[in-house]
């Protein structure tokens, strides 16, 4: 019976991999639907009759206290198990402030595969301990946030781990994304008189050649740009604690694409 | 309760009439020369010179005038180099898909390190750019054939020569920029700003951690403005800019009171 249902949950798994979920994190999903699945079987057998909690415990191996925290709300993730963030965002993290492994503009340098510091087996010996070089490698290169480059040379392109693809994770940013961008641009239709920031620059000719260039550039003023108001605008928030309901201020900026600039 | 006034508000035979407005400020201005001349006595004293040599060179420094100053001729290679780290990271030539500075075969046909040395150190063999380049961690080696560009800056902490030279010209070249603001009320003065207070000790270290990037990017930014309208599209030999360079930049830095 094991046998068939590792068969049945194999290709579950494969695309709990693919959008990104942690086996704790596909553990609690699981205990939240069979608890919920459990209650409704049950009722069923009972000719619509609501099973009470200890008998949903019973049938379920599940607690009676965490069935009915189960049962007060729809199937998710718990948050007690949900990923905060990668482990190799450290890592990636340490890439851009550690003095070590910047160069002497103050971005990250470009690493040497292995070595000793500064290299990037030495980075993940110190911040992800234990974990295979070559593995935490191509796992970092599979979510774009570093390219491998000629002479087994390393070289980080973003600060954040975010797995590339159709993703949950990466659905729910993009409708949070757009959510926001909306909001701001029916409010400055609502409100001219007090509208929120929406400046464009406005599109320049490039040469194909220099576009790299361009967008490098782009990146690293922005970037640079988003960091140092981050810590300028710290001691607000350290003001805000003391604020029972503190109002929240974000900006985001990102490159549109060529057909949105014309 | 008495407080000590100002020499302005001090009442007396010199700010009584006509010309006494002038009087006090050569006063001033006397005292503030002192105070340049006091400041950079004690500086050099810090580096090792003696009072009686610096009092001759005060003298000397009155009659003697370079033909080529002596900061600009050490600075010289230094700027050869930041020359050529910019080109490395401005040119297509050099640039990878990224848009970031490629590891370039140290020979070669096509985009090598010789080519770039060649062109900014015309008298020096590519050995001797590539040490020269290491000693100020402007590259590293990548195996036995190729470099890696290391940063768009020429770092010269530790070397107090060159640091002299350095302060030097940035000296001459604040009190130019102050000179030329002080002449009139100018249209439009030369942009100088400047931020400070009494900051606790423990801050200082979140201070320059906190200005670190901006200045960086800020004089990034003005090296690309620099090198995109330069009196030499494709960097000159270097003796056409020591003859017709007119030399214009930016400078930013933290400092601390001592």
């Amino acid at each position: 019976m094991a046998q068939a249902a590792i068969s049945a949950l194999e290709p579950l798994v494969e695309l709990f991999l693919e959008l990104g979920i942690t086996s704790p994190e596909a553990e609690s999903l699981w205990r939240g639907v069979f608890v919920h699945k459990c209650r409704e079987w049950l009722s069923r057998r009972e000719r619509g009759e609501p099973p009470s909690d200890v008998r949903v415990a019973l049938v379920s191996g599940v607690h009676r206290n965490f069935v009915s925290q189960l049962l007060a709300e729809p199937p998710k993730i718990a948050a007690g198990r949900e990923r905060k963030g990668h482990r190799a965002a450290r890592m990636l993290d340490a890439w851009h402030r550690d003095p070590v492994y910047l160069d002497s503009s103050g971005k990250p340098r470009d690493l040497p595969e292995r070595g000793a510091a500064p290299s990037f087996e030495a980075l993940a010996s110190t911040h992800m301990r234990g974990a295979p070089v070559g593995a935490l490698l191509r796992e970092l290169y599979r979510a774009g946030a570093v390219d491998l480059l000629a002479d087994r040379r390393i070289r980080v392109r973003t600060r954040g781990m975010r797995l590339p693809g159709v993703t949950l994770a990466n659905l729910n940013q993009i409708g949070r994304c757009s959510a926001a961008y909306l909001r701001t641009l029916i409010h400055n239709l609502q409100q001219p008189h007090d509208p929120w920031l929406n400046e464009a620059l406005t599109a320049i000719e490039v040469a194909p050649s220099r576009v790299p260039l361009v967008r490098e550039v782009i990146y690293r003023r922005t970037v640079n740009f988003l960091q140092s108001l981050e810590a300028e605008l710290a001691s607000e928030q350290r003001r805000s604690a003391t604020t029972k309901t503190p109002s929240f201020v974000s900006i985001a900026i990102f490159e549109p694409t060529e057909e949105a600039t014309k | 309760m008495r407080t000590k006034k100002t020499v302005a508000e001090r009442p007396g035979k010199n700010n009584r009439g006509p010309g006494s407005k002038g009087k006090i400020e050569k006063i001033v201005r006397n005292s503030l020369a002192k105070e340049l001349l006091g400041v950079c006595f004690s500086s050099l004293r810090r580096q090792g010179l003696s009072t009686r040599d610096l009092n001759r060179f005060a003298k000397e420094s009155l009659k003697q005038t370079f033909r080529v100053s002596p900061s600009r001729l050490l600075m010289h290679d230094i700027s050869c180099l930041g020359r050529l780290i910019s080109e490395w990271t401005e040119n297509s030539r050099y640039l990878d898909a990224t848009g970031r500075p490629r590891v370039l075969a140290i020979t070669g046909k096509t985009a090598s390190f010789d080519e770039l040395a060649r062109k900014h150190f015309d008298n020096h063999a590519v050995e001797n750019v590539i040490k020269f380049a290491m000693k100020f961690k402007a590259l590293e080696r990548v195996g036995k054939h190729s470099v890696a560009h290391l940063g768009s800056c020429v770092l010269l902490t530790g070397n107090r020569t060159l640091l002299l030279s350095h302060a030097v010209r940035a000296v001459k070249w604040l009190l130019a920029t102050s000179e030329y603001n002080g002449r009139r009320l100018q249209a439009t003065p030369w942009p100088e700003r400047l931020a400070l207070t009494e900051l606790p000790e423990e801050k200082f270290a979140e201070f320059l951690q906190f200005m670190r990037e901006p200045i960086i990017n800020l004089v990034d930014m003005g090296n690309r403005w620099l090198m995109a309208n330069a009196a030499f599209q494709g960097f000159p030999p270097r003796d056409r800019i020591e003859k017709k360079g007119t030399l214009v930049g930016v400078h930013a830095y933290v400092f601390r009171d001592t």
